[in-house]
């Protein structure tokens, strides 16, 4: 009885993760609980303030997704944000136009992004090891590149664009939140819909079958790497808007906050179960709730401590895996 | 001349080919690349520094790379049992450790050896013992469990203990000591302790359970495995040793440090993965950790005897860590897929 009344909730809680039900549900949840008790917390400017946060995170996030749904795990987001923010402030400093500088900073992180996906399915090496090593090396390239000092200038567009105040068109939304939804529905459509997001799939389900059905292990893995890198210079190119200028270590927050998000929406670690749609949910609820638990004024290493509890409990409510018994 | 010469040679070829397959097998082991690299690096670091094994330098070297080859021990039983297992809560955790046994034990009158050791290690267990209970019967992915423990211990160690603090207890400073005029330190009854446990824990066949579980999870299940069990084992033995770590981390740097913890979770990662474990589970031992934790602190101690500017270390250590696991991962691919070939040369 009590092995079917859990098995019984288990499907339907699968279900409900599936459709991003539990995810709506637990944004609201912790919404009505941060305006009930901090004040100005559900304000309209306090929501904008949220919704650029949120899409900062988001995007760092989607191409965590991606390369999650291989059965991957990208560690070296935050260098690469971090190598975003300064290329951006650096090469605006020095006269670089706009356009020639997004290029070349997307194009870096394209190339970073290639480089681990290569290497990790080359030879055959766990990304994990591959990213640190990368990240590792990206770090401390910028580290050189920069003294370790606040360098450049962000351009003055940029600045309007990630301004919480700002407005896109008649939508009360920064150009930012615009892009990360933009960004994430397109990503969803391409997962959905076209033949390398299938392929994506069927690699991160079960990559001898992908072989079988003549999906390339390299070439899935280097558009998940690539895409993550890109997405990762993105976001580190938006920061500087935010910042104004270019620091080597501003995507380190994004470390573990990148996965927490891909987690918390209820995707896979395992691979081949996710979307980019559930990591928008999880990046919206871990922003809500990381500034629910700045308004109850804890010191951050509280905050983290909490955080760390949260996370645990929020997958515990949708994420448990299958008894090992019902696997066989 | 010629005749010495001669019977030198006839014993050398009689040997060489009991010597060849003892190379044959020699490479085809999956610390052949990581034994090479400790050998070349200490010989590099010699004809840089050669008074590097002299008494003063020895202790310090070691001191230094105690931890985190307790690191790299603590990560193993969690990657060893499968499922996805990893510890990423290996560095905060011993981070607390060292947190507890300065801020929390030494107030409180408890900083005698006797008392706070074991404390230590039974804090360890318990972090090791709630990660395995949140894993096995929680039935959550390993690495969503441990990045929750680690935010959690590394918050928590800066809440007890904001600032550094001085004021180690007593074994701290034996164990930044050393026997025979620095030739012997004393940190390394940590590493003998772990080797100890290690050893009993393979001798009693819990080492194989794990193993079974880790290499085929739903095999072990039907020959009777308590997996759930197994699991929960596995990551509290990991905690363990992350508190030998702990204690050999306030030996080291003599003070409760909230900061220095959570630094050694990629580290530990690292030097598991280059002492040729597989990161999927069910192979592997503690001997290459410790070897490839050996190979990262060799890497770091060259660099720093070169003079090479500290920005440059990052630079270097991530792209001599990435060339190594390619290596290792060549060598181990080229070694097992013609398991004769090596028998017949």
């Amino acid at each position: 009885m009590h092995r079917l009344l859990t098995s019984l909730r288990s499907t339907r809680l699968g279900r409900f993760a599936g459709s991003g039900l539990v995810q709506l549900l637990s944004i609201l949840v912790i919404f009505l609980v941060g305006r009930s008790t901090v004040v100005g917390y559900s304000s309209a400017s306090s929501l904008r303030a949220m919704s650029v946060l949120a899409a900062f995170l988001g995007i760092a996030a989607m191409g965590q997704t991606l390369v999650v749904l291989v059965g991957g795990i990208d560690l070296s987001i935050p260098a690469v944000i971090g190598a975003g923010n300064v290329m951006a402030s650096k090469l605006t400093g020095q006269g670089v136009s706009s356009p020639v500088m997004i290029a070349a900073v997307l194009a870096t992180g394209l190339c970073i992004g290639l480089l681990n996906g290569y290497v990790s399915s080359r030879f055959r090496v766990p990304p994990l090891i591959v990213t640190l090593a990368t990240g590792s090396v990206v770090g401390g390239a910028v580290l050189l590149w920069t003294n370790a000092a606040l360098t450049g200038n962000a351009p003055s567009w940029l600045t309007g664009f990630t301004s919480a105040a700002a407005t896109t068109g008649p939508l009360p939304l920064a150009p930012v939140v615009v892009l990360w939804l933009v960004l994430a529905a397109a990503g969803e459509y391409a997962l959905r819909r076209t033949r390398p997001g299938r392929a994506l799939y069927v690699n991160g389900v079960n990559r001898e079958a992908a072989r079988l059905m003549l999906v390339s292990d390299r070439a899935v893995l280097s558009a998940a790497f690539g895409c993550s890198g890109v997405c990762a210079a993105l976001t580190g190119l938006l920061l500087a808007g935010f910042t104004g200028s270019g620091l080597f270590d501003v995507g380190s927050p994004y470390l573990f906050s990148a996965i927490a998000a891909v987690v918390i929406g209820g995707n896979s670690l395992l691979g081949g179960r996710g979307s980019i749609l559930r990591c928008v949910l999880g990046a919206a609820a871990l922003t809500e709730l990381t500034t629910l638990l700045v308004g109850f004024s804890l010191s951050a290493a509280a905050q983290q401590a909490i955080l760390g509890i949260v996370v645990v409990a929020v997958v515990a409510s949708y994420g448990r895996e299958q008894h090992i018994g019902g696997r066989i | 001349m010629t005749i010495t010469q001669n019977a030198a040679a006839r014993p050398l070829a009689q040997a060489a080919p009991r010597g060849a397959r003892i190379a044959g097998a020699a490479v085809r082991s999956p610390l052949a690349v990581v034994t090479a690299m400790v050998v070349a690096l200490i010989a590099a670091d010699l004809a840089v520094t050669p008074t590097m094994f002299s008494g003063g330098h020895l202790a310090g070297s070691v001191n230094l790379l105690v931890p985190t080859a307790l690191a790299a021990i603590a990560g193993v039983p969690s990657i060893l049992s499968g499922g996805g297992g990893l510890d990423l809560s290996v560095g905060p955790l011993l981070g607390f450790v060292n947190v507890f046994a300065v801020a929390v034990l030494m107030p409180h009158g408890l900083g005698s050896g006797w008392i706070s050791i074991p404390l230590c290690l039974l804090l360890g267990a318990l972090g090791g013992a709630v990660n395995g209970a949140l894993v096995a019967y929680g039935r959550l992915q390993p690495i969503v469990v441990t990045l929750g423990t680690y935010l959690f211990l590394a918050g928590i160690a800066l809440v007890v203990l904001p600032q550094p603090q001085g004021g180690a207890p007593g074994w701290a400073g034996f164990l930044s000591g050393a026997w025979l005029g620095g030739y012997l330190p004393h940190s390394l009854v940590l590493l003998l302790a772990a080797a100890l446990l290690w050893l009993a824990l393979r001798r009693l066949g819990f080492v194989r359970l794990i193993t079974a579980v880790g290499s085929d999870t739903r095999a072990a299940y039907t020959a009777g495995v308590d997996v759930a069990a197994v699991r929960l084992g596995a990551y509290t033995i990991g905690g363990v040793f992350a508190a030998l770590a702990g204690l050999g981390l306030t030996g080291l740097i003599g003070s409760g440090d909230p900061t220095v913890g959570p630094q050694y979770t990629l580290t530990a990662m690292a030097a598991v993965a280059l002492g040729g474990n597989a990161l999927a589970g069910g192979r592997g031992g503690i001997l290459g950790p410790v070897l490839g934790a050996a190979t990262l602190f060799l890497i770091q101690s060259l660099l720093s005897a070169l003079s090479v500017s500290s920005l440059w270390i990052q630079v270097v250590y991530g792209a001599v860590l990435l060339a190594a696991i390619c290596l290792n991962s060549v060598v181990g691919t080229a070694t097992r897929a013609r398991p004769g070939a090596a028998g017949g040369a």
